[in-house]
């Protein structure tokens, strides 16, 4: 059942009118999420789960507390305060903490859809069903899973801020497998008549028996493509590493003192945009409340500046665009729905126009070598190809790349039609000079 | 509670499970951070429910619920068994389980202090005292420190008639001081990176660490790593510190040994393995010394626990034998498949998930050299400690990781300090390379808080028991630095 706008308005104010001392903000979420997940043409793990999550913040002169709980009877909200309280209490020396605002507008998100919303477990093996039946034709093995989310979101506070909104997705994963190959696609929609398990699962099928037999490629500085799911990895890690304003100020950020600079490519420029139609999970407000702006952060290459808090904000004189977490907290605001601002060219186009290069499917095992450059590691997975004279030639062993990011956004030659990917809209990208550092074995 | 769990057992056998287990579930957790000498903040976390999974038609089924109650309980039964039945739709074969002995038992987590016990004061009071300590030294630009802890009280019945109660008590902290100057960020971590040091144990485990008392040393470091020398590129002999070698044992034994993953059910997220069950008795994992058991009855092991959330009792378990792999870290329904026992595996991340194949605490034997002695015999090496950054491909076999810290050793004496120390190799290749490790005296149990699996994603503690050892002839310094 989905706690709509009237019971998380009255389960914010029953948490709060507990909360009888200072000032004090509740942040309620509810997630859905029953999962059907498939590995060797069958299903293993098929879970129906769904909880709620309220978080009480008391803020008593200047020290804040929270606590949590997952039960909304009235006695565990009152020991909800409590533990609030005394957490609060417990701090001794005053903590910098942002103020708690009052009533905000938001512009609304449709997010929601009842067919993605609600599936019976039926219906989720019926799309697993078709899916197989394709793949035993063509004799490899799928796993992956049909994952439908509901998920509500509202917060409250003290000073009569309400905000609440509701979201609900469908994705759908296939990996294709034979022997140690593998091939795989997936998509996340709003409405459930959007995946198609067939397309899907076609398409994981290609992958892994155009891979078969994969050589190994020296390892050295090539020419890639990235498919857009491979092209959410270097911007995950810029959204977290480089593009709040807590690390800008720490000092710890690439675009620390390069505001107004050229730092990428002059064909580079990215948002941060909860509003943009192809953005599939979002939410119009922050975890303070405040409405999220649509923020330009790389303009044409230049540094345009970060996201912000209300307390990163006013370090810097400047007004939150939204993008808080729940407060207090150490690692400052995160832009969520980042979307980078693609061409015109096909993944065709890329392909043809590419004398010797690899094309990538996905990232894996991603992980920070290098906190501030930034350079990032991790391999290549489910489906990694050589191109040759415009055309894919054969499938090649996945590899491990050691990349700094400012140089791989240097290095874009063409951007082609963006798409969506869950919280980000990107484009497939031909990369030149990227940097594969050593091979697998598969 | 008993009584609701037996209900919701019959409930799910009247509706048409063949086997049914319960899991209910309260969650009790604690988090403080402080940063840059303020509170950055507090959480105290409670989360209740009850997972109920079942066979029906011969396949899996989970359904939970936070809402502990008899009408609830009853509803989310019959859906476990309507989801089993959908599963069943796309089967293979009728599930076959290993066999289980039925137990009435109650386990807690052996401790002195309940961590939630603690006044927060007193944890609050310990943290900016150590952060006070880093501060105090030239150059630090960054302080963090945490302690968190959780506490669960767990009620498991099956179908089988065992009825398991127990309270499983962890808890930890650690700290980071990073130093930044032109461009260049280092770290340093106490007593490891990732949060700190993890432990099945009570609060006595904050207090032997002694935070304080280490403060200005870890600080130290973290500003001497700026004017460090890179470590060089090439192959060398390199000692491993113990947090660093608790981590490559996590991820290149414990998680390529997971039976499940071996069978493909992580294929579409974490992965497979290179060690597929054609290779038991077969493949030299690695050297003669090499010994590693799987084993959840150690005290304060992360890992730790008297039943696994199917109800089998804990027990050593050994995996990889004078360098031969012998065994898999199972479950019920993948041990049956080799032909074996569960070591006892399954684990579910609170009440909400269905319980997987996690790793426990897995130990390798202790040598007989001192850390010292293997220096001594080293003429030229890295000693590296406390991982900074870690990266494994799907089959768990390429991995490349970072650490905070290196020095260098020549002519069996340590000597420069390095920063952005970095090696590579292939799984069986590099513990077959392994040619010294260091005694008891050096041994201990790393935790490891948050290892991630499964689809919907499960956070596991788990654990890895080590001493500091050599490996021979290893690629060093994959990744060049700032030029
Ligand atoms: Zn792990």
């Amino acid at each position: 059942m989905l706690i709509d706008k009237n019971q998380a308005h009255d389960i914010c104010k029953r948490a709060l009118s507990f909360a009888q001392e200072g000032q004090a903000e509740v942040i309620l979420t509810q997630t859905a999420s029953p999962l059907t997940r498939i590995a060797n043409n069958a299903i293993h793990q098929n879970v129906e789960t769904s909880d709620i999550d309220i978080s009480l913040r008391v803020d008593l002169d200047g020290r804040s507390g929270r606590a949590t709980t997952n039960q909304f009877d009235d006695e565990s909200l009152k020991e909800l305060a409590r533990r609030s309280v005394n957490a609060a209490r417990a701090i001794t020396s005053k903590q910098e903490l942002p103020p708690m605002m009052g009533p905000q507008q938001y512009r609304e998100i449709p997010a929601f859809d009842q067919s993605s919303a609600f599936m019976e477990p039926e219906q989720r093996a019926e799309m697993v069903l078709k899916a197989v039946k394709l793949a035993r034709q063509e004799k490899v093995e799928l796993a992956g899973l049909v994952n439908n989310t509901l998920y509500a979101t509202a917060m409250a506070n003290s000073n009569g801020l309400f905000a609440y909104h509701n979201m609900s997705t469908l994705r759908m994963e296939l990996t294709a497998r034979s022997g140690i190959t593998a091939g795989r696609f997936a998509q996340t929609a709003r409405k459930a008549g959007e995946i198609d398990p067939e397309k899907i699962a076609a398409i994981a099928i290609k992958k892994c028996l155009g891979g078969l037999n994969a050589k190994a490629l020296e390892p050295g500085d090539y020419t890639v493509i990235l498919e857009p799911e491979a092209v959410t990895t270097p911007l995950m890690f810029l959204s977290y590493l480089s593009f709040g304003a807590l690390a800008v100020q720490e000092n710890l950020s690439c675009l620390s003192g390069k505001l107004g600079q050229k730092l990428m490519g002059g064909n580079i420029t990215i948002h941060d945009d909860a509003y943009h139609p192809m953005v599939i999970s979002t939410r119009p407000f922050d975890y303070e409340g405040m409405p999220k702006k649509k923020v330009t952060l790389i303009d044409k290459g230049v540094v345009m500046g970060p996201v912000y808090d209300l307390k990163t904000a006013a370090k810097d004189n400047t007004g939150t665009t939204g993008h808080g977490l729940p407060q207090p907290n150490t690692y400052g605001p995160m832009p969520g729905n980042l979307v980078l601002e693609g061409g015109i060219a096909s993944m065709e186009d890329m392909i043809k126009s590419t004398k010797r290069g690899v094309l990538v499917t996905r990232f894996w095992y991603n992980r920070v070598v290098d906190r501030k450059i930034p350079i990032i590691t991790g391999m290549t997975r489910d489906g990694t190809f050589l191109i040759e004279d415009g055309r894919i030639s054969h499938g090649v062993k996945n590899m491990r790349f050691n990349q700094d990011l400012v140089e791989f956004f240097n290095n874009v030659e063409t951007l082609g039609v963006p798409e969506s990917q869950e919280n980000m809209v990107v484009p497939p990208l031909k990369i030149n000079n990227f940097h594969f550092t050593g091979l697998t074995e598969a | 509670m008993k009584d609701l769990a037996q209900h919701a057992l019959n409930v799910a056998e009247v509706a048409g499970a063949t086997y049914a287990d319960i899991r209910i579930i309260n969650d009790e957790s604690e988090r403080v951070e402080v940063k840059d000498g303020q509170v950055g903040s507090i959480n105290r976390g409670t989360s209740g429910g009850f997972g109920i999974r079942v066979i029906a038609n011969g396949a899996w089924g989970f359904a939970s619920s936070p809402k502990i109650e008899k009408a609830e309980i009853e509803r989310v039964a019959r859906l476990a068994v309507k989801v089993a039945k959908a599963s069943a739709l796309l089967k293979v074969r009728d599930l076959e389980l290993a066999p289980v002995e039925k137990y009435i038992d109650k386990y807690v987590t052996p401790h002195k202090k309940n961590p939630l016990e603690v006044p927060l004061e007193e944890k609050i009071a310990l943290l900016l005292k150590t952060d006070a300590a880093m501060r105090q030294v030239k150059g630090v630009n960054i302080t963090e420190s945490r302690i968190a802890a959780w506490v669960e009280d767990q009620l498991f019945a099956s179908t089988i008639g065992s009825v398991i109660e127990q309270r499983l008590v962890q808890c930890g902290g650690g700290y980071t001081a990073t130093a930044v100057k032109d461009g260049d960020v280092q770290y340093r971590s106490y007593p490891c990176s990732h949060g700190g040091q993890w432990e099945s144990n009570g609060y006595e485990m904050i207090e032997r660490l002694d935070f304080a008392g280490n403060a200005g040393k870890t600080a130290e470091e973290a500003v001497a790593l700026l004017s460090a020398v890179q470590c060089p590129s090439g192959e060398k002999d390199i000692i491993i510190e113990g947090s660093q070698l608790s981590l490559q044992i996590h991820e290149s034994v414990g998680h390529p040994l997971e039976l499940d993953r071996v069978f493909g059910s992580e294929a579409n997220f974490a992965g497979t393995s290179f060690a597929t069950t054609d290779n038991l008795d077969k493949l030299k994992y690695g050297s003669d010394i090499v010994n590693i058991s799987s084993d959840p009855t150690c005290p304060m092991g992360l890992g730790s626990y008297g039943y696994d959330d199917e109800g089998v009792k804990t027990h050593k378990a050994e995996l990889i034998k004078n360098g031969l792999l012998v065994n898999y870290l199972s479950s019920r329904e993948t041990a049956r498949v080799i032909g074996k026992n569960s070591t006892g595996a399954m684990r579910a991340d609170g009440w909400g998930n269905m319980p997987i194949v996690r790793i426990t605490c897995i130990n390798l034997e202790p040598g007989t050299k001192s850390l010292e002695q293997i220096i001594s015999e080293t003429d030229d090496g890295i000693y590296m400690a406390s991982n900074k950054s870690f990266s494994i491909d799907d089959r768990r076999s390429n991995f490349q990781f970072g650490t905070e810290i290196a020095w260098e050793i020549k002519k069996g004496k340590l000597g420069r300090m390095m920063k952005n120390a970095t090696y590579t190799g292939f799984t069986p290749q590099f513990w077959n390379a392994c040619d010294a490790i260091a005694g008891p005296k050096d041994w201990k149990i790393w935790g490891t808080a948050n290892c991630g699996k499964g689809e919907p994603g499960q956070t596991a503690r788990t654990a890895q028991g080590c001493a500091p050892s050599r490996f021979r002839k290893i690629k060093v310094g994959v990744v060049p630095g700032k030029k």
